[in-house]
């Protein structure tokens, strides 16, 4: 290594550019397969000085890889980028404003600042774009600066360029998500303007916008009723109904909200455009966007874009299909049309085609069932057990929801139960218990099977025999057979795990309550293993139920209440794998739990809601209402034009 | 904002990380690669481990895994990261992992290029190509003899002008613009052979040579099939939806113009249909009977047919004679390759032989499943037709091209 250094470092410090760049390479190289290469430091920061752009370029790269560690050469070097931050050429200048705020030095914070303020007025767009950027790595540095940094940010906003007016947008919801009142005057040129925008920064756009609007506009879903900006009137009806004592100026409140839902109309109209857009993260902030500020009436088209991206790359459709998912609870409607784009390939990764499965069962309606439930019955066999158990769980909550389909299911289960797979018996078994739980009368004849199949051993695993005790403890204490499925119990009782001990000693019990002769000694015999269990878990159940049962506290009647009164029959529910309260689109919302730097999406602003109202109409309306009704012709006029022009 | 990436190949090993801020230690990786060897083909796009956030891809045996540390959209990353992937396919023709350790500074430089401080800069590709320049044998030469350099040395034209996608000054002797419209067909065939369910994905691709800055107009004779569509931006929506045609003033070079989908509500032509009969009793010898022939291809042959039977657990081997083409059996994967090539309708292609199947193994509960793979040439299965191509804003006159192609997509036959 250190005959390497030495040679590198010759090469460094020849004149000869070829050989610098040659030695740069290595570097580069080297650092970014992961070697440390900070040795090399302060040799390669005396090249900053280089005419050659390409030279300077490798020493950017190499100086924001190891800036933190070497603070002290790095002053040393901060002439160097003032005077590349005054240079000629504006590909030069951007490139030393884009090292100099790239180093994470708190020290330098004031220095960028100075360089920031200088090139925030550029002739070049390139570079005011990239003066934007710097604005929050500053930011992000020393968040002191805030004030100052803001007003340069207000100056990049009014740019004309579209280039910068993206950088700028970024930088915003970096630095000042919350200072909406920055936003109204450009309101109206991000709207139009956003279809040429560059697609990071229709993201952006897209996402500042939706906030904005839930603040800024009226819902335009109140009372489950969508109005549109045609219907006045009937906004009028509604605001009537809202203020019946005419406490507020019924004028300027129906001037407030028309306008409210011709600049609503105007941002879904812009923004409709960006449905077309190749990239998946713009049009699933679009649908977003749809999703929470547009009337019910408008979903349609939410469904018919993000069921594209389904059949798009593994990763891409797993996203899309997340947010379907959540979507799909609250407004099924939107994805029923196009049911098929969710059916299950075998060439899926396991995720999605579970994801895939509970977006059907939330779709599920009269038309459709006899589909989906031939299509559950096929997952239910699946090889892969948790394929399996989803469609087993579809199955149930399939017959839940429909009734008749009751015999279907019951036959599916059984055949899954007489397959030698254990697997497939579990699914199979905890489904029955489920479904003969949902059902008002309980088919004795499947509970007796079940049992049968205990008593050959052939249920082996825990969750099915947990399901198979409780289902004969439940609706089977009376039978005679019950005893022999104890007897059963009571011979294994010492091999079984901890959570099947205690529903034996439920199910034993349960017996005992029924039948208090023939099972007495099983209890006895039972109490006094369980008694002395190593599980504090099963010794306490113990103490409770010989209480009980033994003791008597309370009357023989009151016992049976207790262990065998019919329990509360608790619907299968489509089993969800995002959480739906958590803003769509998010890695909140795909992770399920809140993940730093969350934001919640505002409640919609109640239009006719007191004081926050007027201060409304003072800030946003008034000053937008004049230009209000020029907003009208401006959208038909909007189609008309041509994009691309400046 | 994305934090760092790290490319990892698919025995493990991290070979090239950059950071966009402060360093993250590669042993963060751990977690993916945890996850990596506990099934490598089904690796969750999101983990969360107790710090960061790592966002992956995996495309041609190498995984692109992206760092973050607070909320950011997923698909943003992802969208990013396959945008990675496509600019080195397109700068160095493909992108493996031999590749990339070729070009460390080329693509340390574009990294660097496509994200400043973890957002996007510039991520089309004609502006990239202005910044760096793609290396090729030429330019190496070139270079060592005048010493210039693989680096822009100015600000690359794109980033002035309105139209981003485009680089001024194009000159070529030939003027050349190609179409290629492809269609994929997905779909689900049940048991008896009816369609569970069909659509077509379909993309135009082009290659576009042409001098100066042309505005094309193209056009179709049935518009109306498309059920949506995704445009690359170049595209003006406003001439799309008031008069269905595509008005763009091209990237130069390659690009995808448009991708559009036609949904299962209309009839989606089946091009080829598989005759399947497996017959498996427990404890005894199973057997194959497979024949493949064409549906509805409108008198086109069907070419590079490749069946994959994804058997179940419980087959051990299959002893099979093809009168067409070669098969195998992967007795680990449980897949059988069946590679045909072109169908000749007088003699169907067959393949049949008998099954062994594990002894005690329930078979009452088995779908074993069909993957095909076809090429149809000269035909769009959806009958989509170009009209014509005009073009506006220069005097010269291209030479124009066609082509259709129909492929299957994801076509599955349950059996």
């Amino acid at each position: 290594m250190n005959k390497a250094i030495v040679s590198e470092n010759r090469l460094l410090d020849s004149s000869n550019i070829d050989d610098n760049l040659q030695a740069l390479k290595r570097i580069t190289t080297l650092m970014s397969s992961g070697v440390d290469v900070s040795c090399f430091f302060p040799f390669v920061v005396k090249k900053i000085v280089s005419d050659c752009l390409e030279v300077k370029r490798l020493v950017y790269l190499y100086i924001l890889r190891y800036a933190e560690k070497e603070a002290e050469l790095i002053l040393m070097s901060v002439n160097t980028f003032q005077k590349d931050i005054k240079h000629t050429d504006p590909f030069i200048r951007a490139n030393a404003l884009r090292a100099l705020t790239g180093i994470r030095l708190k020290l330098l914070a004031p220095i960028m600042l100075t360089a920031v303020q200088g090139s925030a007025r550029d002739f070049f767009p390139y570079v005011r774009k990239i003066t934007a950027h710097a604005l929050l790595k500053i930011y992000a540095l020393d968040a002191t600066l805030k004030d100052s940094l803001i007003e340069i940010l207000i100056q990049l906003l009014h740019d004309r360029s579209l280039i910068v007016l993206g950088g700028s947008l970024l930088a915003f919801q970096n630095i000042c998500p919350e200072r909406h009142d920055l936003l109204h005057a450009h309101y109206r040129t991000i709207v139009r303007r956003s279809v040429d925008f560059d697609e990071w920064s229709q993201l952006i756009a897209l996402q500042l916008l939706t906030q904005y609007g839930r603040v800024q506009f009226a819902n335009p879903n109140r009372d489950g009723k969508s109005f549109d900006n045609s219907s006045s009137e009937g906004s009028v009806a509604t605001l009537k109904a809202l203020d019946p004592d005419h406490k507020w100026n019924m004028h300027l409140i129906i001037k407030v909200l028309i306008i409210t839902i011709i600049i609503n109309r105007l941002l879904l109209e812009c923004m409709h455009n960006l449905f077309y857009s190749r990239n998946g993260a713009v049009v699933l902030e679009v649908c977003k966007l749809y999703y929470y500020l547009a009337p019910y009436s408008e979903f349609s088209q939410i469904g018919r874009a993000m069921c594209r991206f389904v059949a798009s790359r593994k990763e891409i459709s797993y996203s899309f299909l997340l947010n379907i998912e959540t979507m799909s609870k609250r407004h099924p409607e939107i994805f029923t049309p196009h049911l098929q784009s969710f059916l299950v390939y075998t060439s899926d990764p396991l995720q999605i085609k579970l994801t895939k499965i509970s977006i059907l069962l939330n779709l599920l309606n009269d038309s459709n069932v006899s589909i989906l439930f031939n299509e559950l019955k096929m997952y239910s066999t699946n090889e892969n057990p948790k394929l399996c158990e989803a469609g087993v769980q579809g199955l149930v909550y399939c017959v839940s929801l429909f009734p008749k389909y009751y015999k279907l299911c019951l036959k599916s289960l059984f055949r899954l139960i007489t397959s030698k797979k254990e697997y497939l018996i579990e699914k199979g078994t905890v489904a029955l218990r489920n479904l003969l739980q949902t059902s008002p009368k309980v088919d004795m004849r499947i509970v007796r099977y079940l049992s049968r199949k205990y008593l050959k051993g052939s249920i082996k695993t825990t969750e099915a025999q947990l399901s198979v005790l409780w289902l004969v403890g439940e609706f089977a204490y009376n039978e005679n057979w019950a005893l022999q499925v104890l007897q059963t119990a009571v011979k294994n009782y010492k091999n079984l795990d901890d959570e099947v001990k205690l529903q034996v000693l439920n199910f034993v019990s349960k017996l005992h309550v029924a039948n208090v002769e023939s099972s007495a000694e099983y209890l006895e015999y039972i109490f006094f293993l369980a008694k002395n269990d190593q599980n504090t878990d099963i010794r306490e159940r113990t103490c409770f139920l010989s209480s009980l049962l033994v003791g008597s506290l309370i009357s023989a009647a009151e016992v049976h209440k207790v262990l065998l009164s019919r329990k509360s029959v608790c619907f299968p529910k489509v089993p969800s794998s995002t959480n739906r309260d958590l803003v769509l689109g998010t890695l909140s919302h795909l992770l399920k739990r809140k993940v730093c730097g969350y934001r919640e999406l505002p409640k919609f602003s109640p239009t006719a809601g007191g004081s926050s109202l007027r201060e409304k109409v003072t800030e946003s309306a008034e000053s937008q209402y004049g230009k209000i009704w020029v907003e009208r012709e401006s959208i038909d006029s909007l189609v008309m034009t041509p994009q691309h022009v400046d | 904002m994305i934090h760092s990436l790290f490319i990892i190949n698919s025995s493990g090993d991290v070979f090239l990380e950059k950071h966009w801020r402060s360093v993250i230690s590669r042993s963060v990786c751990d977690y993916y690669l945890e996850a990596q060897r506990a099934n490598p083909n089904d690796i969750s796009p999101v983990i969360a481990t107790p710090h960061h956030y790592l966002i992956s891809i995996q495309r041609g045996g190498v995984s692109f895994v992206a760092v973050c540390m607070e909320e950011i959209p997923p698909l943003f990353v992802i969208e990013f990261l396959h945008r990675v992937v496509d600019t080195f396919q397109d700068y160095f023709s493909d992108c493996t992992e031999s590749i990339i350790k070729e070009n460390y500074v080329v693509i340390y430089e574009l990294l660097d290029e496509m994200l400043d401080n973890g957002f996007p800069l510039a991520t089309e590709s004609n502006i990239l190509k202005e910044l760096i320049k793609p290396p090729n044998i030429l330019r190496t030469i070139a270079n060592t003899v005048t010493g210039k350099t693989n680096v822009s040395e100015v600000l690359p034209t794109g980033q002035l002008s309105n139209i981003p996608w485009r680089r001024t000054g194009v000159k070529y002797t030939n003027n050349e613009a190609y179409f290629d419209v492809i269609e994929e067909v997905d779909a689900i065939i049940d048991k008896s052979g009816a369609t569970v369910f069909a659509e077509i994905q379909g993309y135009i691709d082009c290659c576009i040579k042409l001098s100066g800055m042309p505005d094309l107009t193209l056009s179709f004779m049935n518009p109306r099939l498309f059920d949506d569509v995704s445009f690359h931006p170049c595209v003006r929506f406003k001439r799309w939806e008031a008069e269905r045609v595509l008005s763009f003033i091209p990237p130069d070079g390659n690009f995808r113009l448009i991708s559009y989908h036609i949904s299962s509500q209309s009839v989606v032509a089946i091009p080829i249909y598989v005759r399947h009969n497996l017959s498996i009793k427990t404890g005894e010898q199973g057997r194959l009977d497979l024949t493949v022939g064409p549906k509805q291809t409108l008198g086109r042959t069907v070419e590079a047919v490749k069946i994959e039977v994804l058997m179940p657990k419980c087959i051990l081997n299959c002893v099979l004679t093809a009168n067409q083409g070669k098969y195998n059996f992967d007795p680990v994967s449980k897949i059988l390759h069946w590679d045909i090539g072109r169908i000749d309708v007088t003699k169907l292609p067959n393949i049949r032989g008998s099954v062994s199947i594990a002894s005690g193994s329930n078979t009452a509960e088995i779908n074993p499943s069909i993957n095909v793979h076809f090429t149809i040439n000269q035909l769009a299965v959806s009958g989509l037709k170009v009209n014509r191509l005009d073009m506006y804003g220069e005097k010269y006159k291209p030479f124009k091209g066609v082509k259709y192609i129909t492929k299957a997509g994801r076509f599955q036959i349950r059996m």
